[in-house]
């Protein structure tokens, strides 16, 4: 999580409007998820490796450990779908009967598992590349500019810049306490983890009032202003991603599954 | 004489009963750079606090530029743009994971346009050093860098009196140094500053004029000069004499310099004394 964060700000794609980087995820995302294949999904995945790998420069091994995270879930939750209790029709591909109890598996749902497997995956991918380029700063900008109630986007931000402040002070709090054997017993480690967690609740307390003093000193009055950067828009990049967009869809709707 | 800012008699107990302001008074000349000196708990920041109508007196009253300041929302609009404070703990004043947008925050509550804006950013981040910062999360700023974000984001106010509360503490001394010639620029430009510090040598060497605060209330102020050889108001504000003014003295009474010479407020006028003598 941290990790992710701190590549958002230093990828070679950090300069690149946020709203083409955004585009250019949701679009291949929905292609992805529309597609009636698995080949358009395996051409997203593709895409977006490189694109982080190659475009973002986010090392190979730092991308490939992040990927293997989901891909665990993704492969536990498909084999529900590949194998089916109970014996399947004429169709099945091979059975096994374990002390009664049958296990089947057919082309199709092979096929089908496959297909999610890809789907999941590919969109993930796309989730990665925007998480890996675009601060969490920019999006939010891009939420506002998309009418979301200011209210929201504030919070979004203000949360986003707490969870760090808060993750600050407990390791402070935590370093002081095992500097002072406050984790060397069983029983001194549950003692100084609930101070710790009640210490962090009363500072969070304090923090908010002093951050609202110094907002009010810069004359807040109701409304987190701020000014966005900007960024150039780049023809070249909205060709591109119009461009893999169309052929994406084309190829996932259009040939309804083709070549698979 | 012109007072920018002026404290009447200010009483202020914290709602946990706390008396934190004991008829605290004084009055700040308009262009002049001022240090205020005490120890923890004197009731500096609080103080601060009153200087542009975040917290009000129970009893007393504030002036600024004359006028006693009203607690509506207009007057403390127009207060707290011209009179701006710089917090001493960095972490409670950054609200926003991005530089630029923190320091954009002030003057976008000015209602200015958003071009003037973006020029006032650009400017404050120039001045505070921290252009090569933008874009970086603050997040992952260093304490210092930190400090120098708030800093910015006060500037780019242009505020009239610049309050600055512990401005060098935990700054590298390249930045230390930088902030003060930074605050003297402003200060030819006219700016009113105001600084809290427990460093005696700099607030020696850099302000116009002295206050020293205690328990709530101020109970010493003076230029320089005169006021840090006082050994009794120093000890009584937990404070030593500046290393100038102690070896000045010791230089008097070994009668090195004649008695009646005045003690030097740099390096600069101490080698310049004893090149005269
Ligand atoms: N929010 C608060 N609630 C209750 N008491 C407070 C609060 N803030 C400050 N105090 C108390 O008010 C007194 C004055 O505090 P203040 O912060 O003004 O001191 P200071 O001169 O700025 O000290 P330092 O040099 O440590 O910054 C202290 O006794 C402090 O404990
Ligand atoms: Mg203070």
């Amino acid at each position: 999580m941290l990790k992710l964060d701190c590549f958002a700000y230093t990828n070679a794609l950090r300069r690149v409007h946020p709203g083409e980087k955004l585009a250019f995820a949701l679009l291949s995302m929905t292609a992805c998820l529309a597609s009636a294949g698995p080949l358009v999904p395996l051409l997203v995945l593709a895409l977006m490796t490189v694109a982080i790998t190659r475009g973002a420069r986010v090392p190979g091994h730092v991308y490939l450990k992040l990927m293997l995270v989901p891909l665990g879930f993704a492969l536990a939750g498909v084999v529900t779908v590949a194998f089916n209790l109970g014996r399947a029709g004429s169709t099945y591909l091979f059975s096994i009967t374990v002390h009664g109890l049958t296990i089947s598996t057919s082309y199709a749902d092979l096929y089908r598992a496959g297909l999610i497997l890809a789907k999941s995956i590919g969109a993930t991918s796309c989730l990665y590349f925007l998480t890996l380029t675009t601060p969490v700063v920019e999006v939010a900008c891009l939420l506002r500019k998309a009418r979301l109630p200011a209210l929201w986007v504030e919070l979004l931000c203000l949360i986003y810049r707490f969870i760090f402040v808060v993750m600050e002070t407990a390791e402070k709090i935590y370093i002081s306490q095992s500097a002072r054997w406050g984790y060397s017993t069983l029983k001194n480690a549950y003692r100084s983890l609930g101070q710790l967690v009640s210490v962090l609740l009363v500072r969070s307390l304090h923090h908010s009032r002093a951050l609202y003093t110094a907002l009010l000193a810069r004359g807040y009055d109701g409304e987190l202003q701020v000014l966005e950067e900007r960024f150039e828009v780049s023809r070249k990049n909205w060709a591109f991603i119009t461009g893999t967009g169309a052929v994406l869809f084309f190829l996932g709707l259009a040939g309804r599954g083709w070549p698979f | 004489m012109k007072y920018i800012l002026e404290a009447r008699d200010l009483y202020f107990t914290y709602p946990d009963g706390t008396p934190a302001l004991k008829g605290a008074s004084l009055a700040v000349e308009e262009g002049k750079r001022v240090a205020i000196l005490g120890p923890n708990g004197a009731g500096k920041t609080t103080l601060f606090l009153h200087f542009n109508g975040i917290l009000r007196p129970q009893k007393g009253k504030v002036l600024y530029a004359g006028k006693e300041v009203q607690y509506d929302r207009r007057f403390l609009k127009q207060l707290r743009r011209e009179v701006g404070i710089v917090f001493q703990d960095p972490d409670s004043q950054l609200f926003s994971a991005s530089v630029f947008q923190e320091v954009s925050f002030g003057p976008m509550n000015l209602g200015l346009p958003k071009e003037e804006v973006a020029r006032l950013v650009e400017e404050a981040m120039e001045a505070t050093e921290i252009s090569a910062l933008r874009d970086k999360p603050t997040h992952l700023l260093s304490y210092g860098q930190k400090k120098r974000v708030c800093l910015a984001g006060v500037l780019a106010m242009k505020p009239r009196v610049l309050i600055c509360d512990e401005p060098t503490a935990g700054l590298d001394p390249k930045y230390a140094r930088q902030s003060m010639e930074l605050f003297d620029r402003l200060h030819q430009r006219g700016t009113t500053i105001i600084l809290a510090t427990h460093d005696v040598d700099l607030a020696y060497s850099w302000a116009d004029y002295a206050y020293f605060m205690e328990g709530g209330k101020v109970v010493g102020e003076g230029l320089p000069q005169e006021v840090f050889r006082d050994t009794r108001l120093l000890e009584s504000c937990n404070l030593t004499r500046p290393w100038l003014v102690e070896f000045f003295e010791l230089l008097c009474s070994q009668k090195v310099l004649p008695e009646d010479s005045s003690p030097p407020r740099n390096r600069e006028e101490l080698v310049q004394l004893f090149l005269a003598v």
